[in-house]
């Protein structure tokens, strides 16, 4: 392919080329935007307020659906319109693929930072839409930051801590930093407690303490009780360590089920003075 | 679950009087007390127990493996919950007002109290009326922990929901009627994560909700 002329490039399909991405991207903050005024519009003359009370399945469906919306956008923009304006404007062709691969390179070689966390943004959104390692809504763990994912954005991906701290991850950086997520998209997830007692508890008070976490887990109103719960027991220098395996019903909740159980657990052991050991 | 032949249980939405005056808290009591009083009840006619209870039961205590539940009283009534929650849902999502509009009056009063994040004490209040019935602000206070004076501001503050028990005054219970159950579980689905319906539903597959 013969390179054109500066002047070659200034045609019809390139303009609409490059209108039809520029209008494409601004038809969907339009389409975007006019939703959610309807539909606060909607909810605000039935009397609800703006916070959305949906089950977490719920909400990560119509996440997706946006999401899944803004890659056909983008898509159909960006690389199916030049195809189809070729095959009409067949003897344009030259400057559409020229404008085409001009795009690429720039967006490869010459990109500033910004377009370049831009689209390495774009495209962990993507990939997160495709493979789904987190989502929005699930507790994770990346760059040594712990909290609920409030938005994954083509510059970053924001986490609510659970002081209430708002921190902000590259996107792009993401593609190569290791991420723990508690729950995967689940709303439930698993908590591990232990619970240390000391070696000269009584055969019949461990029991008792078996027997009453499994009732403090049981009873309390953050479990989930659709899913299996586990407790065993091992041996640590200076303990006898009792181990439960039980999941909160919603992952939000998982400090307060910790409560709950340790709260009991530690009121038995006051009762009974059951011997406790600390943990190493 | 209700194919022909002997059930141990009648599942039931109210809370009906146990033998012997006994309770089946969660906290406390689990199985043994459910099996004790089948194997004391008449030959014949099956005891009857709560459906949310049951719901409880079926996945902490494993019971439909060994007692065999009747839920044919219970069918109409959890497809109408599950249709009033799924109005619910649509409502919340699309902004779309449910038809009836005592659901609507419903679920707004008590939407406010117990969906802020900062109301556990109202979550926990409802989850343990759900699964252990009529209970006294004393029980409430030695299950949850709750100042006694607390929880009867918590059942003032939930009346739409919760209701005194006809034969004593001091003891209180979820209201029985479909939107009050709608708008409780709905609630406890979005703030606790818990889902009894769907244990019920995988029972007997009889209440599609919707996505």
């Amino acid at each position: 392919m013969s390179l054109p002329e500066p002047q070659e490039l200034l045609t019809l399909p390139v303009g609409l080329y490059l209108g039809g991405v520029i209008f494409g991207q601004a038809a969907l903050i339009w389409y975007r935007n006019n939703q959610d005024k309807k539909l606060q519009s909607r909810r605000s003359e039935a009397g609800l307020d703006e916070q959305i009370l949906v089950d977490h399945s719920v909400k990560l469906e119509m996440l997706r659906r946006k999401a899944i919306l803004e890659t056909i956008i983008l898509l159909g923009t960006v690389v199916i319109l030049p195809i189809i304006l070729a095959n009409i404007f067949t003897t344009e062709a030259n400057a559409l693929g020229t404008i085409f691969l001009a795009l690429l390179l720039w967006v490869l070689i010459s990109a500033t930072d910004i377009a370049k966390a831009f689209l390495g943004g774009i495209a962990f959104r993507a990939f997160v839409g495709i493979r789904r390692p987190f989502q929005v809504g699930d507790r994770i763990t990346v760059s040594g930051y712990s909290g609920k994912v409030e938005d994954i954005g083509p510059f970053f991906v924001r986490i609510n801590t659970i002081d209430d701290d708002l921190v902000s991850i590259p996107t792009a950086s993401l593609w190569t930093a290791p991420i723990v997520s508690a729950n995967a998209g689940s709303k439930a997830s698993l908590c591990v407690m232990t619970f240390h007692l000391d070696h000269s508890v009584k055969a019949k008070d461990r029991k008792a303490a078996e027997d009453q976490i499994w009732n403090a887990i049981q009873s309390s109103a953050y479990w989930d009780f659709e899913k299996p719960m586990q407790i065993y027991l091992d041996q640590e220098r200076g303990a006898i360590v009792l181990t439960a395996r039980a999941y909160v019903a919603s992952t939000y909740n998982e400090a307060l089920f910790k409560s709950d159980v340790y709260q009991a657990f530690l009121d038995f052991a006051d009762e009974n003075a059951l011997p406790l050991a600390a943990a190493e | 679950m209700s194919d022909t032949g002997h059930y141990d249980i009648t599942l039931v939405i109210d809370w009906p009087t146990l033998a012997n005056g006994e309770s089946l808290r969660r906290n406390t009591t689990g199985f043994g007390t459910i099996k004790n009083l089948i194997a004391a009840s008449r030959d014949n006619e099956p005891l009857e127990i709560n459906a949310f209870l049951y719901a409880f039961l079926v996945s902490a205590k494993n019971i439909n493996l060994f007692l065999k539940a009747n839920d044919e009283r219970t069918k109409a009534p959890i497809q109408a919950i599950c249709d009033k929650m799924n109005a619910i849902a649509r409502l919340e999502r699309e902004g779309t007002k449910p038809e009836d509009d005592s659901l609507l009056r419903t679920y707004k009063r008590t939407r406010l109290i117990a969906a802020r994040p900062n109301t556990r004490d109202e979550q926990r209040t409802l989850a343990t009326l759900l699964f252990s019935g009529p209970s006294t602000p004393e029980q409430i206070e030695a299950d949850l922990g709750i100042d006694k004076n607390l929880v009867e501001r918590i059942f003032r503050a939930l009346s739409p929901l919760i209701e005194q028990t006809e034969a004593d005054s001091n003891r209180f219970v979820l209201r029985s009627d479909h939107n009050s159950l709608a708008v409780t579980l709905y609630l406890l689905q979005y703030t606790l994560g818990l889902e009894p319906v769907r244990v019920l539903q995988s029972q007997n597959h009889h209440c599609p909700t919707e996505e």
